[in-house]
């Protein structure tokens, strides 16, 4: 081979060796710059499909986006027939909602279902349809509640996509809205038993659903002793020795006990009656699964009994107290758990 | 005296207290607050939402009277009340004038006349204390006042014996009533 036959395959071999690192670079570069692949799954016109994902499936990704959200925003939600959500956001936080359902056989004769929820509006005498009727600064329960139905709907009709738009001016300055972990709560409370996302068991009940209470606790009720002892991360056995020395260093402050697992003491139809009460405490969600919580509820009516739940990691324990003893039960409760060994 | 004044006083002048937050029961809704640094306005939310449902219809649902149990655990509440609360306001019923009250809630918690109000309510997980009282004028308004737990049950034992976690609870507590009944 010639002289120049050499230099030029040498300058072929460069050549191929700085295109190799330039494909290299782009190819990082590309990496770098590239959208994260499941919430930023690009589609034509600006929308970006959400996926599903724990605990509650899409909506909680719709929530991500609006807690994702800080600046001024209409956050448009697309589901496949035609439903659509318009979300007005701003600081993380949720100030309207309108949600344009479609027309859905569940609504009634199938009309297009909208439904429009200012959260948190500035007084306002011109719109007395809005559920807020300028009474309120903040989402109520009620309002909340309309939420999740509007979220839930929307999300059973299949995958969403959302379109992040300038804000439509719809909102005033002076409103709150409602922040993503209110919503977040809803949801779980209205989460259907089995639902996406949910493990099994730790579901609401039907009275816990209708009510729109926040914990999505599992049905105590209906578990058996060693499902909830499976539960309590293998150390079940510490809980009842803890509730146990709670209720003896209560002394006459209790007048009845009652334990999930069935102990009782005290007297005999008052304990009874508690557990009555301590079904009805598992049931609305008070008792998430898993949790050391103690709560104690003083009746308006000074002939009645305050009644103390606590909970430790596999029992629940309900106690009808002496009247005026609940701050030395709460204070006896805190002194158990700073000494869990004792 | 301000209302917000006094909620700033009633949190400076309690050891470990993280916020307080007045609201209204029948609207779910936080009227005024003060809290320490770092707290977001989501926890505040949060914290009246829970008094909502301890304080409100779920709450007196859980007490509801037995039927045939006879004792004063579930026994019908006095005419009157008590707490200055009026027991038909607490229920959600019209005022004994016969006005529309304010105070009206849900009309299935007004109906059941089975329904045992609640006054207060003490929790304590891993959120930390929660006091929530209810009271003012129309028997509607919420104070809710959230203790961090690592403060409030301190592991120096002699300091925080149970004795000295009563009085400081009975201490917050009478502090609360006389925000809700506006002393200043």
């Amino acid at each position: 081979m010639s002289e120049r036959g050499r230099n030029l395959r040498v300058g072929i071999e460069q050549h191929d060796e700085a295109e190799k690192h330039h494909a290299e670079i782009a190819q990082f570069l590309a990496q770098l710059t590239a959208h994260p692949p499941v919430r930023n799954r690009a589609t034509p016109n600006r929308q970006r499909q959400l996926e599903a994902a724990p605990p509650l499936g899409l909506p909680t990704a719709l929530l991500a986006e609006v807690d994702a959200t800080v600046m001024a925003r209409c956050l448009v939600f697309f589901a496949p027939g035609g439903a659509s959500l318009h979300a007005e956001v701003s600081n993380r936080r949720l100030l309207h909602f309108k949600a344009d359902l479609g027309d859905r056989p569940g609504t009634r004769g199938g009309s297009k279902a909208s439904r429009d929820l200012a959260i948190g509006a500035a007084p306002s005498s011109a719109d007395h349809t809005s559920p807020t009727e300028g009474v309120l600064t903040s989402a109520g329960i009620a309002d909340v509640s309309r939420l999740a139905a509007a979220i839930e709907d929307l999300c059973r009709s299949g995958p969403l996509t959302v379109e992040s738009r300038p804000p439509t001016g719809v909102v005033s300055a002076e409103s709150a809205g409602v922040g993503v972990a209110v919503l977040r709560q809803a949801l779980a409370a209205r989460a259907p038993p089995g639902g996406e996302g949910h493990a099994p068991g730790h579901r609401m009940n039907d009275a816990a659903r209708s009510s729109g209470t926040i914990w999505a606790g599992p049905d105590a009720t209906e578990l058996s002793p060693p499902q909830r002892t499976h539960q309590a991360n293998g150390t079940g056995s510490e809980a009842p020795r803890a509730l146990s020395r709670f209720v003896h260093a209560l002394g006459p402050r209790a007048r009845a006990w009652r334990l999930l697992t069935g102990r009782s003491g005290g007297e005999p139809v008052m304990a009874d009656a508690l557990e009555q009460m301590l079904e009805e405490w598992c049931s609305l969600g008070f008792a998430p699964p898993g949790e050391t919580h103690a709560t104690v509820l003083t009746p308006v009516a000074s002939n009645t009994a305050p009644v103390f739940f606590g909970q430790t990691i596999d029992d629940v324990l309900a106690v009808a107290l002496q009247n005026g003893s609940e701050e030395g039960a709460i204070a006896l409760w805190l002194d158990c758990l700073a000494s869990p060994d004792a | 005296m301000s209302l917000s004044t006094q909620l700033e006083q009633l949190k400076e002048r309690t050891p470990g207290c993280r916020s307080v937050v007045f609201g209204d029961l029948s609207a779910g809704t936080v009227l005024r607050s003060v809290a320490a640094p770092g707290v977001r306005q989501e926890v505040h939310d949060r914290a009246l939402f829970e008094a909502c449902l301890l304080l409100g219809a779920e709450g007196a649902s859980i007490l509801a009277p037995v039927p045939g149990a006879g004792l004063d655990i579930s026994a019908a509440a006095s005419a009157d009340g008590a707490a200055g609360t009026p027991r038909s306001l607490a229920m959600g019923g019209a005022p004994p004038d016969g006005r529309a009250g304010h105070g009206q809630t849900a009309p299935e918690e007004a109906d059941d006349p089975t329904e045992e109000p609640i006054a207060r309510a003490i929790r304590v997980d891993a959120g930390g204390v929660r006091l929530m009282y209810r009271g003012g004028e129309q028997g509607d308004d919420m104070l809710v006042v959230t203790l961090a737990t690592e403060e409030f049950a301190v592991p120096d034992r002699e300091a925080a014996s149970p004795a000295a976690r009563e009085a400081a609870l009975h201490r917050i507590g009478d502090a609360c009533r006389a925000v809700l009944a506006g002393d200043e």
